[in-house]
């Protein structure tokens, strides 16, 4: 959860909420109040308030994070109509606007504190105009002002005046219309501010030096509510006569006691009809601060405060543009820290990673070593020896084969001769060296008188030469030819001592491959 | 060259950081990858190697060579020109066996290989002979001669204990027409001898 604290600052001195922020951005839940100082401190001496905040800001456990709403400030308020254009030009075409009177605001040397609200985009007569409303303070006056709370510990986000903090009150307002304009009144001990606004956007402000804590004994409370009337009525009229346009309601706030007593003069003297914000609407009911009897009896004086305070993004802040600039550099200074520093962090997060992934690696590789200078020179010895002793293996071997090539022959020639029947005449027999074998053809013919019986004859060549361990299977399928002879010139063609005449011969070749 | 502060401050927070991680990965990063990699190249390595080893020392001893083939090749293969001899055997052989219509040629003598160790073997010799290590020359001898089948493979029989290695190249035999149960054999073959630099004596017998 974030709290804000939210003060306003009387000449006279100061009241005070803690509210808790709503998470999102605009929030439409009520505000939470979880701390309040409603009596207003003498103030009169800067180094007494900067005490009495640092003390009250201890003792509550007060946020930091502050806004605060300024009374009695040089002010400048001006609102334009001016061309459509950009937000950003028309920033900078209103201040050129109001160029004139903002240059009394700065004194010394310091610029004026401006703000410039963008509003709604009207007709005037045949022309689109878009309502801009400015405001400027003097910075010097509000770096002033605001110092006692920078001692105190407070980081101050934002200022306003009673006006614009009024405009916030129109904003969080939920039962208002925003169309038609209306006037919010902010009563104060000492002092009272009329805002006449219109979709949240200050049309006309007045800040008065007097309150409802003046003498009024002697002329009666009819005096503060004539003089009231009179005030508003003449903001009023201005406002009609400058804008032409009508206020539809007046809304009352402030530290007034009996704030609703007011409603029927008012009511009755300007015609319009008249609320007061002196109950709990817009307000976490649930969770009021203690003492919560105080808090409800002083809710109408604390409004500025509340709505200030639980308003995400205020609209507008008159805190000098020194400070907010120096304090914008600050936090990208420190966002652009945090950054490198959170990429630093990853990096050097990764390299130890990496660094330690190797180290580990290290750390096997040198007991490994370790072992392997132990042993593997024996296993090595061993392979040599290994491959010494089969490579004499194979020598042997070949020279056993070569001294016994002519033996094998003779005993291929006896397997080949046993393994013929007798209806098959073999027409020659060639070997031929090739690499470490031989290549054996055999051919021949069968004496048969039909195909079928020399094929007979053939298989049992073949399988009596594939019993034998000096043949064995032939490699590839025989290539046979079957004759059959019609006549005596065919057979004359035979070789005549080999197949009788009258048989019918299968000529065959076999192909096998021998070992040398 | 103009710089734009607005835009360089938007650009910091990311910039920065990024040029952190850059140079954090082309400094320290990568390297260590870089070792970190080739030390668990190394790592597979040797546990293969040590595997391999242990395997190595885990299998049966050898056994001991008791003969040298090597040595008993060099002691079979003549050490100088041979052929005369063994053409001398060639006739006794067939001589033995009772063929007829003999002949016996030899060829051209040439180097099987130079050198020792294993060397790339001509087309025609057996492979075998590389494992020797030992350089050959070879001359090409062929015999042709009739015969029974049975007297064919007595003479084949006893082509053993020959002056020196020979290798059977080609073997043919075809009955002889008319020839009562005759074949003609032709047979070729080489015979091996150790090759000297100076080079071996050539010659033709008929």
């Amino acid at each position: 959860m974030i709290f804000r604290t939210s003060i306003e600052l009387h000449a006279e001195g100061f009241r005070l909420v803690e509210v808790e922020l709503p998470r999102r951005r605009r929030a439409d839940g009520d505000a939470r109040v979880r701390s309040f100082i409603s009596e207003v401190f003498s103030t009169d001496d800067a180094a007494l308030l900067t005490r009495e905040l640092a003390r009250v800001r201890e003792e509550r456990r007060l946020a930091p994070r502050a806004w605060v709403t300024i009374w009695g400030l040089r002010t400048v308020q001006q609102f334009l109509r001016l061309p459509p254009a950009k937000p950003e030009d028309l920033e900078a075409l209103a201040i050129r606007e109001a160029r004139k009177d903002v240059a009394p605001l700065e004194t010394g040397g310091v610029p004026a504190s401006v703000s410039v609200a963008v509003g709604a985009e009207v007709q005037v007569g045949s022309q689109r105009r878009r309502e801009v409303s400015i405001v400027a303070v003097a910075g010097d006056e509000v770096t002033r002002r605001i110092q006692p709370f920078v001692d105190a510990g407070f980081v101050v986000e934002g200022v306003l005046t009673p006006a614009l903090a009024l405009a916030t009150v129109a904003r969080a307002d939920r039962e208002a219309s925003p169309e038609p304009a209306a006037a919010y009144v902010a009563l104060g001990t000492r002092a009272t501010c009329v805002a006449i606004i219109r979709r949240g956007i200050v049309l006309f402000a007045r800040e008065m030096p007097w309150g409802h804590d003046a003498d009024w004994s002697a002329q009666g409370q009819e005096a503060l509510h004539a003089r009231l009337a009179a005030e508003i009525k003449r903001s009023v009229l201005y406002f009609k006569q400058t804008f032409r346009a009508s206020v539809e309601q007046l809304v009352l706030c402030g530290d007034v006691p009996n704030l609703r007593v007011l409603t029927t003069p008012l009511g009755a003297e300007l015609q319009i009809p008249v609320k007061t914000l002196d109950s709990l609407v817009g307000i976490d009911a649930e969770h009021v601060p203690e003492p919560a009897e105080e808090f409800r009896s002083a809710v109408a004086g604390l409004r500025l405060v509340i709505t200030t305070g639980a308003d995400v993004r205020p609209p507008a802040n008159l805190l000098p543009a020194s400070i907010l600039s120096a304090r914008v550099a600050r936090l990208q200074r420190r966002r652009v820290a945090a950054a490198t520093a959170a990429s630093l962090m990853l990096t050097l997060g990764a390299y130890a990673l990496a660094h330690r992934s190797a180290a580990g690696y290290a750390a096997q590789v040198r007991p490994l070593e370790t072992q392997l200078a132990t042993i593997e020179p024996e296993a090595r010895r061993l392979d040599e020896l290994r491959r010494a002793t089969a490579l004499a293996a194979v020598r042997q071997a070949a020279l056993g084969a070569f001294a016994s090539q002519g033996p094998r022959l003779a005993r291929i020639a006896e397997a080949l001769s046993a393994s013929v029947p007798d209806d098959v005449v073999l027409t020659g027999v060639a070997v031929a060296s090739e690499d470490v074998y031989w290549r054996v053809t055999v051919s021949g013919a069968t004496v048969t008188a039909d195909a079928a019986s020399g094929q007979i004859a053939i298989n049992l060549l073949i399988d009596r030469a594939s019993a034998s361990p000096y043949l064995g299977t032939p490699e590839q399928p025989p290539v046979l030819r079957v004759a059959s002879f019609r006549s005596r010139s065919e057979e004359d063609e035979l070789p005549a001592s080999l197949i009788p005449v009258g048989m019918s011969p299968v000529e065959f070749t076999l192909h096998f491959r021998v070992l040398k | 060259m103009n710089l734009d502060t607005g835009r360089l401050k938007r650009v910091a927070p990311l910039a920065l950081p990024l040029a952190v991680a850059v140079l954090g990965w082309l400094l320290l990063i990568r390297p260590a990858m870089v070792e970190r990699s080739e030390l668990a190249r190394q790592l597979s390595g040797l546990q293969q190697r040590l595997a391999d080893a242990r395997r190595s020392l885990a299998e049966p001893p050898p056994a001991d060579v008791v003969v040298d083939a090597r040595a008993s090749f060099e002691r079979r293969v003549a050490s100088r020109d041979a052929s005369a001899r063994v053409f001398e055997r060639l006739a006794r052989v067939a001589n033995e066996a009772e063929v007829s219509n003999l002949a016996i040629e030899t060829g051209e003598r040439a180097v099987v290989t130079g050198g020792a160790g294993p060397q790339p073997m001509a087309a025609a010799a057996d492979p075998r002979l590389a494992w020797f290590e030992v350089p050959l020359t070879y001359l090409p001898i062929t015999m042709a001669f009739d015969a029974t089948y049975a007297g064919a493979g007595q003479l084949l029989w006893q082509l053993r204990d020959l002056p020196t290695v020979i290798d059977i190249r080609t073997l043919e035999l075809t009955p002889v027409t008319g020839g009562d149960g005759q074949v003609h054999v032709t047979l070729s073959l080489f015979a091996f001898a150790r090759h000297d630099a100076t080079g071996a004596p050539t010659g033709e017998l008929r």
